[in-house]
C-alpha cells in the first residue's frame, strides 16, 4: 500500500466513509456533502494531495471548514463558493495568498469540505490535519498544543455575512463564534489558522486524508465485520494511529441523550459509552476500556458503516471499535486539551495499548 | 564460599535434581545426582540463566562470583520459579539498595526464558514488566484487582492466591515494596514449551509494513504456510527472520505442535549435531545415561527453524540433507534411523550462492532448503515504514517505561528515514528504547539521536555501494538510461533557479501534466510540489 497522492471521485466516496470513522461519533453528518458530490462532480473530479514531508518551507497554507450544530449543517447545502470567498477575505486581511488548503479537523464534514473548496479553487490540499480525528472545540488542535497563532479567523454565515476575530486564543474565538451562530443561522463557514508551510509541516498530523481514504475503502469493501476488522487493522496499524480493535459487539439497550452542552451516554451490552459530541469514554462494569483522545467509533453491524452518536438507536446491533490516537494527541500538553480531564472526567488518560497491552505488544 | 554452600544447602538439595558448582577448569562439587561433563570453558562464556543443552533434564547455568552453577531440574517448570526464590533470598539477606537493580534484572532474565507468566505491577496496578509467556495465559482477572486485594501481598513465593482449571496465580510484594510480582502457571498438562509461544493473530497484528515488498512477503507466507514445503528466509541481521518463520508455523496446520528454533551459529559444531539429532544412551563419556532427545525429535509434527544455516559445517550439511531426503534422523552413537515428521524453515544473512561456489555450502542442500525463498527486505529499503515503526515503538516504550508520551520532530523522522540502518529493525528498536528511557520532555529532537545517525553520510543502497556519478549508476543499472539526461542536468547542491514560463511548459511537456508527473517534476527541480503549483499558478499554466 502506498499513500495516495490525489483524490478522485471514487476515493472521495471512500474518504467520506473514512471521515465518519475518524469522526469518533461526531464531526457532523456528511450525507449532505455526499449528495453534493453525487450531483455536482463528474468523473474528472481530481484534487492533488501534498504529502507534508514533501513540502518545502515556503508557501502559505490556510484552513477552511464548517462550524455549528449538526442539525443546522443538514439544512444548508454548501457549494465550495463560501470557501473561495473566505480565502479571498483572508488574503485581504493578511495580504498573503493561499498556496494550499489544509483542514484543522481531519474528520467528518471538515475532512470533506476542504476537498470541495480545493477543487473549486484548483488548489492542492495538504495531507494532514490539526486534530487527527473530530473534537468539539476550536482550541483542541495542534496549533494550541504548539502555541501557534491562529488569528485572524474569518467566519461567514449562510447569509454571506462575514465576522472576523483577531483573538489569538482559540477558546475566546470558539466562545464568540458559538454565541454568534446561536443568535443567527446555527452554522457558519470559516477560514484562518494561516501559516507558512515551514510551520504547518511541523505541527500538522500527517497523512489524515490518505489514511481516511484507506479506512473508507476497508468499510466499502468489507463483506463481513471480521473482514472489516482485518483490513481496518492493517490500514490503521500502518499509520500513525495504531491498530483498531473491537471492544465489544452488542445491542444498544439504553440511550440517555442530553442537550449538546452535557455529557450523555448509551449502553451496549455491559458496556457504557459516554459522549459529548464525540464518544469519549467506554466502561465495562466500571472498568475503563477506552478513552479520549483515542478514537472510539460505533459500527452498525447490519450496514457495516461507522455511525454518529445521534444514530445510536435503541435495539441497533453495533460494535464498539477503538483506535489509538497519534502521538501528537498524547503528549502531556496535548492531553491537557484533549484528554479525559479536559472533558471533565476525573480519571487520567489510559492509552488503549496499555489497557489492551497483549493485543498490541 | 560459605554463603554459597548455605544457599545451595537451603535450595539446591531440596529442589534440584542436580546442582554442580564449577570454575573454568573443573567441577568443584556436586549436590544431588552425580554428573560428569566437560566443556567448562564454553559454559563459562554463557550468560546468566541461559538454558544449557546436553543433559537429559532441563538445565541452565548461572554465575555467582567466581563460581559457575549448573542447575538441573526435573522439569522446566521447576527450573526458573525456584531460581526466583533464590534471588529473593539474596535480596533479603544482602544490602537491599544495591540488589534491587539485580533483582529486577533477574526477573527480566528469568522471564525471558521461563514459561511461567511473570508480571510486575506497581501499586496502582500499572504494568511495569510482562514476559512473553504471560501473553499466552488468560489470567481471567484484572491485574489491578489482584494488586488491590485487601489482603497484603504474601511474602512467600509458593502462596497461591487464585486457582482456575487452566492456571494458578501467585502474588507477592517486591522487596523494595514498590511493586508486586504476579506469576501465573498453567496447570499440569497444559504446559507449552517456551519455543511454542505465539498465536497467529498476535504475531500478524504486530507486523508493520505497507510497502509492496512486505505485501508480497505476506502473500507468499499465506500461500506456503498451509503446505509442508521447506522455506529459506533470507535477509540481513535484525530484519526479524525468526518472527516470519514463526508466522509461517502459526499459519500452518502444524500450529498446535512445537516450533523449535535453533541458531546454528551460536552452538559449537561438535555440540550442534547432538543438539539437532540427540544422542543414544552411553554414547560418550559424560553423556547422560538415558541418552538425549534432539531438536528434530522435539519438533515432531511441528516446525524446526534453523537460523544462520550458512554457519553449518559441511559434515552436518550432509546429515541434514539426509533428513530432508529420507525423513529420518540418526542419533549420535545410534544404530538405527528414527523417523521424523518435521517441517524445516531455515534462514541466513549470508550469500549461499557464493558459498556454493567457494564449496562452503552444498548445492544439493541449497536446492532442498530453497524450495520457497522468502527475502526479507532491509529496513533502508522500506523507508515508507520507518515513520510508522518509530511511532509504534515510541508508544510501546513509553507505556512499558511508564512515562509520558513523546513525539518525534519532523527533522528526526527525516534523519531516521535517511539513515542506513545496518542493524535493521532491531537497531531501530534499540534507538527508540534508548531515547525514551533516557530523555525527558515531549519532543524527540535531533540532538537526542545517536551520533552515528547524526553524523551519517548519505544513504547507501542496499547493495552496499555508493555510486560516484549518475553514469556509474546507469552502468550498474541502478538508474534507467532514459532518465539520465534529466538527472545530469540537475544541480545537486545549488538553490533551484525559478524557470521561466517557456521552460516550465517545456518541462511539463517532458514530464507530463498529471499530478504524479508534476510531483516528479517538482522532485527534479528540488522543490516541493506546492512550490511547483505556485510557480505554475503564477505563470497561469493549468
Amino acid at each position: 500500500m502506498t499513500l495516495l497522492k490525489k483524490i478522485d471521485k471514487q476515493s472521495l466516496e471512500a474518504l467520506m466513509v473514512g471521515s465518519q470513522f475518524l469522526g469518533s461519533g461526531g464531526g457532523g453528518k456528511i450525507h449532505i456533502l455526499r449528495q453534493l458530490v453525487k450531483d455536482s462532480f463528474d468523473d474528472s473530479f481530481s484534487v492533488d494531495l501534498i504529502d507534508l514531508n514533501e513540502m518545502d518551507e515556503e508557501g502559505i497554507g490556510t484552513t477552511v471548514g464548517m462550524v455549528g450544530s449538526p442539525e443546522a449543517l443538514e439544512e444548508f447545502l454548501p457549494t465550495g463558493q463560501e470557501g473561495r470567498e473566505l480565502l479571498e477575505k483572508m488574503q485581504e486581511l493578511t495580504g498573503k495568498k493561499t498556496d494550499a488548503i489544509f483542514t484543522i479537523e481531519g474528520a467528518g464534514v471538515n475532512l470533506i469540505y476542504p476537498v470541495i473548496v480545493a477543487y473549486a479553487m484548483g488548489l492542492p490540499l495538504m495531507d494532514g490535519d490539526a486534530m487527527g480525528r473530530a473534537f468539539p472545540e476550536l482550541p483542541m488542535t495542534t496549533f494550541q498544543f504548539n502555541n501557534q497563532p491562529i488569528a485572524p479567523i474569518a467566519f461567514q454565515d449562510i447569509d454571506h455575512i462575514f465576522y472576523v476575530y483577531s483573538d489569538q486564543d482559540a477558546s475566546i474565538v470558539d466562545l464568540k463564534i458559538r454565541q454568534k451562530i446561536a443568535e443567527t443561522t446555527g452554522m457558519a463557514f470559516f477560514s484562518g489558522y494561516q501559516a507558512p508551510f515551514a510551520v504547518l509541516k511541523r505541527i500538522l498530523i500527517p497523512h489524515t486524508f490518505s489514511v481516511g481514504m484507506k479506512i473508507g475503502e476497508a468499510f466499502l469493501n468489507a463483506k463481513s465485520f471480521e473482514d472489516l476488522m482485518r483490513e481496518l487493522g492493517h490500514v490503521t496499524r500502518n499509520s500513525l494511529y495504531g491498530s483498531a480493535i473491537e471492544i465489544t459487539r452488542g445491542v444498544v439497550s439504553e440511550h440517555v441523550a442530553m442537550d449538546h452542552s452535557n455529557i450523555a451516554s448509551y449502553q451496549v451490552g455491559e458496556y457504557t459509552v459516554y459522549y459529548h459530541y464525540e464518544n469519549l469514554m467506554v466502561y465495562h462494569n466500571k472498568k475503563l476500556v477506552a478513552n479520549v483522545p483515542d478514537l472510539i467509533t460505533l459500527v452498525d453491524l447490519d450496514t457495516l458503516e461507522p455511525i454518529s452518536v445521534t444514530d445510536a438507536e435503541l435495539g441497533m446491533r453495533v460494535a464498539i471499535v477503538a483506535t489509538p490516537a497519534p502521538l501528537s494527541l498524547r503528549t502531556p500538553t496535548a492531553l491537557s486539551y484533549v484528554g479525559p480531564k479536559a472533558f471533565g472526567f476525573k480519571s487520567a488518560y489510559e492509552p488503549l495499548e496499555k489497557i489492551h497491552f497483549k493485543h498490541y505488544f | 564460599m560459605e554463603d554459597l554452600k548455605r544457599l545451595l544447602m537451603d535450595f539446591g538439595e531440596r529442589a534440584y535434581r542436580t546442582l554442580v558448582v564449577f570454575d573454568q577448569e573443573q567441577i568443584l562439587y556436586t549436590i544431588g545426582e552425580s554428573v560428569s561433563f566437560d566443556g567448562f570453558r564454553e559454559l563459562w562464556e554463557k550468560r546468566n540463566n541461559q538454558p544449557v543443552g546436553g543433559f537429559d533434564h532441563p538445565a541452565r547455568v548461572s554465575f555467582h562470583g567466581n563460581y559457575g552453577l549448573l542447575w538441573i531440574a526435573e522439569s522446566f517448570d521447576e527450573l526458573y520459579p525456584i531460581h526466583l526464590k533464590m534471588v529473593d533470598l539474596h535480596v533479603e539477606n544482602e544490602r537491599l539498595q544495591k540488589l534491587q537493580h539485580f533483582y529486577h534484572h533477574m526477573i527480566r532474565e528469568v522471564g525471558r526464558v521461563s514459561d511461567t507468566g511473570i508480571l510486575v505491577v506497581n501499586e496502582k496496578g500499572q504494568l511495569l514488566y510482562e514476559n512473553d509467556a504471560s501473553q499466552q495465559i488468560d489470567l481471567k482477572v484484572s491485574v489491578a484487582e489482584l494488586v488491590q486485594m485487601d489482603e497484603p501481598a504474601p511474602t512467600k513465593f509458593d502462596e497461591m492466591i487464585r486457582e482456575y482449571p487452566s492456571h494458578k496465580i501467585y502474588r507477592r510484594g517486591l522487596p523494595d515494596q514498590r511493586g508486586t510480582l504476579i506469576f501465573s502457571k498453567m496447570q499440569q498438562g497444559e504446559w507449552q514449551k517456551p519455543e511454542a509461544y505465539g498465536s497467529t493473530v498476535s504475531l500478524e497484528r504486530k507486523i508493520i509494513g505497507q510497502t509492496s515488498t512486505m505485501e508480497e512477503i505476506m502473500n507468499t507466507i499465506n500461500k506456503v504456510a498451509p503446505t509442508d514445503s521447506t522455506v529459506l528466509i533470507r535477509g540481513e541481521s535484525g530484519t526479524g527472520k525468526e518472527g516470519f518463520a514463526k508466522l509461517i508455523h502459526d499459519k500452518s496446520p502444524r500450529k498446535d505442535k512445537p516450533f523449535i528454533a535453533i541458531n546454528c551459529a551460536s552452538i559449537p559444531e561438535h555440540l550442534l549435531e547432538s543438539e539437532l539429532f540427540g544422542y543414544a544412551k552411553g554414547s560418550f563419556t559424560g553423556a547422560l545415561k538415558g541418552g538425549k532427545t534432539g531438536k528434530f525429535e522435539a519438533a515432531s509434527k511441528g516446525t524446526i527453524f534453523l537460523d544462520e544455516i550458512g554457519d553449518m559445517s559441511m559434515n552436518l550439511q550432509a546429515k541434514l540433507l539426509r533428513v530432508l531426503e529420507e525423513k529420518t534422523i540418526e542419533k549420535v552413537g545410534g544404530t538405527r534411523p528414527v523417523k521424523v515428521d518435521v517441517r524445516i524453515i531455515s534462514a541466513t544473512h549470508q550469500n549461499l550462492e557464493t558459498m556454493i561456489l567457494k564449496k562452503q555450502f552444498r548445492k544439493d542442500l541449497f536446492y532442498r532448503l530453497n524450495v520457497i525463498p522468502v527475502p526479507i527486505p532491509a529496513l533502508r529499503d522500506r523507508t515508507e515504514d520507518i515513520e510508522n515503526l518509530v511511532h509504534y515503538y515510541i508508544k510501546k516504550h513509553c507505556i512499558v517505561n511508564n512515562r509520558s508520551f513523546m513525539r518525534p520532530s519532523v527533522e528526526v523522522i527525516e534523519k531516521l528515514k535517511a539513515y542506513n540502518w545496518p542493524g535493521n529493525i532491531r537497531e531501530l528498536i534499540n534507538v527508540v528504547e534508548y531515547i525514551v528511557s533516557t530523555e525527558e520532555g515531549e519532543i524527540i529532537a535531533e540532538e537526542m539521536l545517536p551520533r552515528e545517525i547524526l553524523n551519517m553520510k548519505r544513504r547507501e543502497k542496499s547493495d552496499g555501494k555508493l555510486y560516484q556519478s549518475i553514469e556509474e549508476a546507469v552502468k550498474r543499472r541502478i538508474v534507467p538510461a532514459e532518465k539520465t539526461q534529466r538527472q545530469l542536468v540537475k544541480k545537486s547542491n545549488a538553490k533551484p533557479r525559478k524557470p521561466n514560463r517557456e521552460e516550465l511548459l517545456k518541462l511539463l511537456e517532458e514530464f507530463g501534466y498529471s499530478s504524479e508527473n508534476k510531483k516528479e517534476l517538482a522532485k527534479h527541480l528540488s522543490i516541493s510540489p506546492a512550490t511547483l503549483y505556485r510557480w505554475l499558478k503564477k505563470h497561469e499554466i493549468t
